[in-house]
């Protein structure tokens, strides 16, 4: 098990946060995390098959995600897919990034980053 | 096609992922990337295509993302900046060029096997190119056909002109034509008003001959209808260039008159530039003139005679009605004409669609060509993908040092593969020069002969095309010898070699080096046949003018004879000159026929009747042009017109038609005429009238009295002597001139020029097979000394130990020889048989050789197999000079 601080992994790369926010409802398999990034982001962010599973074994070797039997009621149709979920030291990483996220956000709303500025008044 | 891009993608996954994220993820990669696929099938092909662009695009971001050491998850990011992917591209190729410089002789060897290749085939393919791809300058070209005569027979196969009689029979009657119009083949006419008459080439059609083929005219009108009603109405439509040339572009011209053969023609219509309309070459005709007038120049019977036919038509097939079923219908209305009119021999008609017409004699001559530019680029591939694989061997130790350094296979595989990009832009460079070179030297020679509409280029297809043959002739020896790196490792580990490989090389080599010599040396030996061939007179020193008698005085039938018989007196009179007057014209377009029966047999029934080729002649020519009187007397002055007819017959026809016995003093009817008028009077050698290639269909030939049929198209013929002729073609205007000054002077040339004109297809076929057996018998004997010496220097360490040990030099030698020498015997076995079954369907380009000759065979398998064994042997014995010690040590 890692010992690694969170807080260390940060900040994450988009696919890496958008693969732990899926995992983080249910235990998928590979495309079952693509469709489910596309529907939720309605189809801004579109990993390829290539990127989803470099992040995914990275994620495996950092401790942050691990394999696991297909969830309960689930049909199998190719047994070649292999089912990943979030591990609890990913959760916390997730937690994290989404903590600095809303941070920044907040930081963001505070310097008024949201509110359109108002048009410029010509000098008389 | 989701298959086909899955197994791209695959491919892909294999070649550049690291083998750590490949085996462990691969599989499932693959799968959801088929997945994504599937469920972009359903939105359209296009969106396939995006999805898979998109995948292949991420799936290279990644792996090189993972080239890089491994950072932590946050900080990775995901793909390079197209900055720095540019900037490790240029990083690679400015390594990739420091290396090539560093190996002169391996980038120049690439470089110019790469240029030679491709250039000769970029050359040979713009101009096969032009010839099948060009649009013919006709509208709806594909609906018309030229209908001409066509005579398939043991002793003659070829097409023939028709008579005026038999093309309006077919027009009138034919229900699968829709229209059909006369031209004709020849027609020389005399353009009189200036300081001194000029000849125009006029073409002679029916009304129709625009309207079908489509054309208007730039200034006025076409014939029409106008020609319909008065079709002897003397009206011509010229050419642009007869109008800019010899009118002076009188804005004017409609209307006027211009004096043609004595008749005042007014002109109707001007042509744009670029109008040929059905000549074959640029500018064959300058006028186009009714049909209707054609009995001025082509003969007061030309119109309703059954011998000869100076005519081809062309038609429109019926929309639904195939050319096939055309020609059945033609053929089959021409036997029935031809059992009524008792025609004698079995002429039938054959259809041509428009490019064949166009290009058809030029075809054949050009996939040659191509077949043999292809041959050279298969042997310029082989000795590419065999420097490559060597130049690969080579940085195997490179590529291992850099792998375990951290590059990925990708990366490494860019390395590579700059070497590749620069060497395919400096043989695409040196290619397209050379092209350039070869279309300037190729096309002013022959292409007139060749081509026709458009001007030859190498043109940005044949470009682009250039450039991708060259992209996979560099990278895919490249791409082969990485992949099978690992295996030719384990191979060399388990002390194997390449010698196999090595083999195959010699074999390919050697096979497409005997495939194009073989075709060269029967080229070779075609040309020496044809030049060999006896025209039964002599060519050698003979002069040749012709000249159109039409109109004014030589309306008459006694005109062109008083006008040849004062030009023989006056030529003759000039010193040391052999004069002689031949008509028609000597090797023309056109030519002409009588029908012969000898005395007894009914001239009316079409088994009696022989096809005749006749030529008129003035006494003494027979003399002139080096013909041998075998028996009976020359035609003489004292054959005088309305006298009894006489003639001097062939061999050929003396035998046909009195087999057995002396011709001489023998009757025969002339034309189906009722009595047996016309006397045999001596038999002449026979001789090659039409040409050394080209023979007529008739049995033979026989030559009459000028006196007794004038002819009004003729050739002056004369020579010195003694030797060449004293007298100039300007002499010769004099003299002409000072006996009618509205007779024109063409086509002045001695006969040997005009009989090279035969011998312009074999002579490209011999220029370009010359070229090509050079570069791919130079480039194979390259390939197989590289290839040995390659060899002795990688076994240099175990032919040293062998000599330490005592083996014999020549053993070690013979050793190191053996299997190219059994290779090159193989190549040269296969190389023949290969060329057997190649040049048998070319045998149409040769001449009096048969494709499949033995002597030919046997010629270059000797000259191939000794050139081979010298390539081999040379390199070889550098075995016998290898010191064991010095070898050992540095090894």
């Amino acid at each position: 098990m890692t010992t690694v601080d969170p807080v260390e992994r940060l900040p994450l790369s988009p696919p890496v946060f958008q693969v732990l926010l899926s995992l983080c409802e249910r235990p998928m398999h590979g495309y079952a995390i693509l469709t489910d990034i596309q529907d939720r982001t309605e189809t801004t962010v579109q990993l390829g098959a290539g990127t989803l599973y470099a992040a995914i074994r990275r994620m495996y070797m950092a401790g942050m995600v691990e394999e696991c039997d297909p969830p309960a009621g689930e049909v199998v149709t190719d047994t070649r897919r292999r089912y990943y979920r979030i591990t609890d030291h990913g959760r916390e990483i997730a937690r994290a990034e989404a903590r600095r996220v809303l941070s920044l956000a907040e930081l963001a709303s505070d310097r008024r980053l949201f509110v359109d500025p108002a048009p410029a008044t010509p000098r008389g | 096609m989701n298959r086909i891009l899955a197994h791209l993608y695959s491919l892909l996954l294999r070649l550049t992922a690291p083998a750590s994220l490949r085996e462990e993820y691969g599989d499932e990669i693959q799968l959801v990337f088929t997945d994504l696929l599937e469920s972009a099938r359903h939105r359209g092909r296009g969106r396939v295509l995006r999805v898979w662009a998109r995948e292949v695009s991420q799936l290279v971001g990644v792996v090189r993302a993972l080239s890089r050491p491994a950072g932590g998850i946050g900080r990775w990011t995901l793909a390079p900046t197209l900055r720095q992917y540019v900037a490790s591209l240029w990083s690679d190729l400015r390594l990739a060029r420091v290396s090539l410089s560093r190996r002169p002789l391996f980038t120049g060897s690439v470089i110019v096997t790469l240029g030679v290749g491709l250039g000769l085939t970029g050359a040979v393919f713009s101009v096969a190119r032009v010839s099948i791809l060009a649009e013919l300058p006709v509208p709806e070209a594909d609906q018309l056909v030229i209908v001409t005569g066509a005579v398939s027979s043991p002793e003659w196969t070829g097409r023939t002109g028709l008579t005026a009689r038999e093309l309006m029979a077919l027009g009138e009657t034919s229900r699968t034509l829709d229209g059909l119009a006369l031209f004709s083949l020849a027609g020389n006419v005399t353009l009189t008003g200036g300081t001194r008459a000029t000849q125009l080439r006029a073409n002679f059609v029916s009304p129709s001959y625009f309207e079908l083929l489509g054309a208007h005219a730039m200034l006025g009108r076409v014939f029409d209808d106008s020609e319909r009603v008065a079709p002897e109405a003397a009206r011509a439509v010229i050419a642009h260039h007869t109008w800019m040339n010899r009118l002076g572009g009188d804005p004017e011209i409609i209307g006027r008159s211009i004096e043609l053969a004595g008749v005042d023609y007014t002109v109707v219509g001007v042509m744009p530039e670029e109008y040929w309309g059905l000549a074959r070459s640029p500018r064959a005709f300058d006028a186009w003139l009714p049909l209707g007038r054609s009995p001025d120049v082509l003969g007061a019977s030309v119109l309703t005679a059954l011998t000869s036919g100076p005519f081809w038509g062309v038609g429109r097939v019926r929309e639904g009605v195939s050319v096939e079923d055309a020609e059945k219908e033609l053929a089959a209305l021409h036997a029935d004409f031809a059992e009524h009119h008792a025609l004698p021999d079995q002429r039938s008609v054959g259809l041509l669609g428009l490019r064949e017409y166009f290009y058809g004699g030029t075809q054949r001559p050009l996939s040659a060509i191509a077949l043999g530019a292809i041959l050279v680029l298969l042997v310029c591939g082989v000795n590419l993908a065999f420097l490559i694989g060597l130049r690969q061997r080579g940085r195997s130790g490179e590529l291992a040092v850099r792998s375990v350094l951290g590059g990925s296979g990708a990366r490494l595989l860019q390395t590579v593969l700059g070497e590749s990009l620069i060497l395919t832009l400096g043989g695409v460079a040196l290619a397209i020069g050379l092209a350039n070179v070869g279309i300037g030297v190729f096309v002013p020679r022959f292409g007139r002969s060749l081509l026709r509409f458009q001007p030859v280029e190498l043109d940005p297809p044949t470009i682009l095309a250039m450039v991708v043959v060259a992209t996979l002739l560099t990278t895919v020896p490249t791409l082969v010898s990485a992949l099978f790196a690992r295996r030719r490792q384990e191979a060399a580990r388990l002390g194997g070699d390449q010698r196999e490989w090595t083999s195959w090389v010699v074999v390919s080599e050697t096979v497409l080096a005997v495939v194009v010599l073989v075709a060269a040396t029967l080229s070779v030996r075609s040309l020496r046949e044809l030049r060999a061939v006896d025209l039964g007179y002599q060519p050698a020193g003979l002069q040749s003018v012709r000249m159109s008698l039409v109109g004014g005085d030589y309306d008459g039938d006694d005109g062109p004879g008083r006008f040849v018989r004062e030009l023989v007196d006056r030529m003759s009179a000039l010193p040391g000159t052999s004069v002689g007057v031949m008509g028609p014209d000597m090797m023309g377009r056109s030519v002409s026929h009588v029908h012969m029966t000898p005395e007894g047999l009914d001239p009316d029934v079409r088994q009696n009747i022989s096809r005749v080729q006749w030529i008129s002649l003035t006494p003494g020519t027979l003399g002139t042009l080096g013909m041998n009187l075998i028996e009976g007397r020359d035609l003489a002055w004292s054959d005088r017109r309305g006298d009894p007819t006489v003639a001097v017959v062939s061999e050929r026809t003396a035998l046909r038609l009195w087999p057995g016995e002396s011709a001489v003093g023998k009757r025969f009817h002339l034309n189906h005429s009722a009595e047996a008028r016309a006397t045999v009077v001596g038999v002449v050698r026979n001789a090659r009238h039409v040409g050394r290639y080209s023979t007529s269909y008739a049995i033979g030939d026989a030559y009459f009295p000028f006196q007794q049929q004038p002819t009004s198209s003729v050739s002056l013929l004369y020579r010195g002597s003694g030797g060449p002729s004293p007298v100039t073609p300007t002499a010769v205007d004099a003299v002409v001139e000072s006996i009618d000054e509205r007779v024109a002077l063409f086509d002045a040339s001695p006969m040997a020029v005009r009989l090279l004109g035969e011998e312009t297809g074999l002579r490209v076929v011999l220029a370009l097979s010359t070229v090509y057996a050079i570069i791919a018998v130079g480039l194979a004997l390259c390939g197989i000394m590289s290839l040995i010496a390659t060899t002795v220097h990688a076994r240099a360490r175990e032919l040293a130990v062998r000599t330490a040990l005592g083996a014999e030099r020549h053993v070690l030698v013979w050793g190191v020889m053996r299997r190219p020498v059994y290779a090159l015997l193989f190549g040269v076995a296969l190389g023949s048989a290969t060329a057997f079954f190649v040049a048998r369907p070319l045998s149409g380009f040769f001449f009096g050789v048969s494709p499949t000759d033995p002597v030919t065979y046997v010629l270059v398998s000797g000259l191939v197999g000794a050139l081979g064994l010298i390539a081999t042997w040379l390199p070889a014995r550098r075995t016998a000079r290898i010191a064991p010690a010095e070898v050992i040590r540095a090894t």
